[in-house]
């Protein structure tokens, strides 16, 4: 190994999160797309990370990747310096990575508990234990008493709190979140950006979000990627400093817009 | 029209079409010129059902019915759910055997039955896989269909929370594929139940079935009337436990809330 790739691995075992050279191309030969062209960054520990891009750029491709779920045809993904594709590390670097999606996806034959303590459940861990976790879980994103319920008695907005307490249960070390709210209205979205911005806070996760909404991006993000249309490749990267926790009149301060402006300039510069 | 109205409605129109019907049957028997050995009243009929229902001899052929249907219904839902889950997770083996399956479900299945009464003898058995194999389809393509259209989304999310394929069948394709197997089984119990009977029509010495022949060849048509009428219960009651336990082991599904 050379200095230089010892180097480069030292850099990427401090990071929570470390993208090289992603590229992803779909089929083969003449009917090949390429997807994701070239994307790096790289993600410290502990924090929250917006992607945003035009649609269609592959977005939620790169989280398949970097989630485990869909290998790249190019370039590594390293969880804490274990390789997420390859080498001896990889179980442990996917178990230490956890989803919510766009829809809830809760399963009707469990109740609010049992479905949120799932993921500990299929790692063996006993009942009493799981069970006592995922209460925990419940308590902390807001949905304590209805640990009993069935999903079909919860609102939109409670079934995507379980969601995301089922990808706590297991403490993972980042969390990769698919346009969590997208399907959620206007109001419940603000309320449930705030509360992630609690939760994150008091669990300390390392969180990739990707989202269409530009106010939600930098509400949330500690920075924010932006892609440019497939094949993709990181376009931008603008900081976000405002302070912690953010409140939603921050949203109409002048740095909040500041930042809003130039980010989608840089996604309209972009036909769409 | 009110919600009272509207159950008030739901209760006497049923009862008031069975009421013209039988009065409109009982009519016709005693004023028109049919013979009550061809088409007996419905009050005559009543008299022979509750005669057979106070005769000893009834309730063993009800049992020998009972135990061919169940049995041939308990080893259809055993072995459609089994081979139905195989054949879904191992796609190489449902193609080998596509030609049997659409055989399967193509013969007609009773015709099947002398076959039957020759290979297993004229006692339970072979009634019991008649019975099997007409409930077994229903069972089996159902499980079949249900695993193989587990939502990929929900897929997707077992993926990503590592599971193992085998806790990815018992946490999420099975109880996916629950309520479509149970109304399989609806399908199912109302099957071995005519399968049953057809054994015992071709190759009986007990059972329901047989006795209607035998009270076909007495030439006590009122009691023959009597024991379809019997069968027509049992079989709602078979049913109506099937349904029941579709309810009770998958009260999660919409169709469960659905009324009969």
């Amino acid at each position: 190994m050379s200095a230089q790739s010892q180097d480069s691995a030292a850099r990427q075992a401090q990071n929570a999160l470390s993208l090289v050279h992603v590229g992803k191309t779909f089929g083969d030969g003449a009917d090949a797309v390429l997807a994701i062209d070239d994307i790096g960054f790289d993600v410290a520990p502990g924090e929250f990370v917006s992607v945003l891009g035009p649609s269609g750029c592959g977005k939620t491709t790169l989280l398949r990747i970097v989630g485990g779920l869909e290998p790249p045809t190019n370039g590594e993904v390293s969880i804490a310096g274990r390789s997420v594709w390859s080498g001896r590390g990889r179980g442990e670097a996917v178990l230490a990575l956890a989803f919510a999606f766009q829809e809830a996806r809760l399963f009707p034959w469990f109740n609010i508990e049992q479905n949120v303590a799932l993921p500990l459940r299929l790692r063996g861990v006993p009942k009493p234990e799981r069970l006592a976790r995922a209460r925990e879980l419940c308590a902390l994103v807001g949905l304590a008493g209805f640990e009993g319920a069935r999903p079909r008695q919860l609102s939109g907005g409670m079934r995507q709190r379980a969601s995301l307490a089922r990808a706590l249960a297991t403490s993972p070390r980042v969390l990769l979140l698919d346009e969590p709210f997208g399907a959620l209205d206007a109001m419940t979205r603000d309320q449930m950006n705030l509360e992630l911005q609690r939760i994150c806070a008091a669990t300390g996760a390392t969180v990739i979000l990707i989202t269409h909404s530009i106010p939600e991006a930098v509400f949330l993000g500690d920075r924010v990627v932006v892609l440019s249309p497939r094949p993709s490749r990181v376009h931008s990267i603008h900081h976000v400093e405002l302070p912690r926790p953010r409140t939603i009149a921050m949203q109409e301060t002048p740095e909040f817009q500041r930042l809003v402006r130039a980010v989608r300039t840089d996604i309209a510069g972009y036909p769409a | 029209m009110s919600p009272r109205t509207r159950k008030l409605l739901r209760l006497a129109l049923p009862t008031l079409t069975l009421a013209l019907f039988f009065s409109g049957w009982s009519y016709y028997v005693h004023n028109a010129a049919v013979s009550a050995f061809i088409l007996p009243p419905p009050e005559k009929i009543g008299r022979a059902f509750v005669a057979l229902l106070g005769d000893p001899s009834v309730w063993r052929h009800v049992r020998v019915t009972l135990t061919e249907t169940l049995g041939g219904f308990l080893s259809a839902l055993v072995c459609g759910v089994t081979l139905g889950a195989l054949l879904a997770k191992v796609p190489p083996l449902e193609w080998s055997l596509k030609p049997f399956i659409v055989a399967l479900q193509l013969i007609p299945k009773v015709a099947l039955a002398p076959l039957f009464i020759l290979w297993f003898g004229f006692g339970l058995e072979s009634k019991i896989v008649i019975s099997g194999v007409l409930a077994f389809f229903p069972v089996f393509a159902n499980t079949l269909v249900a695993i193989k259209s587990t939502d990929p989304a929900d897929r997707e999310v077992f993926a990503s929370m590592r599971a193992s394929p085998v806790q990815t069948f018992v946490f999420l394709e099975l109880p996916t594929a629950l309520p479509v197997i149970l109304t399989g089984a609806e399908v199912a119990i109302v099957l071995a139940i005519i399968g049953a009977i057809v054994g015992e029509f071709i190759g009986g010495n007990a059972g329901l079935g047989y006795l209607a022949v035998m009270k076909l060849q007495e030439l006590q048509v009122d009691a023959l009337f009597g024991v379809i009428l019997l069968l027509t219960l049992i079989g709602l009651s078979l049913y109506v436990s099937v349904t029941l336990m579709r309810r009770l082991l998958a009260p999660w599904h919409q169709s469960s809330a659905a009324r009969l």
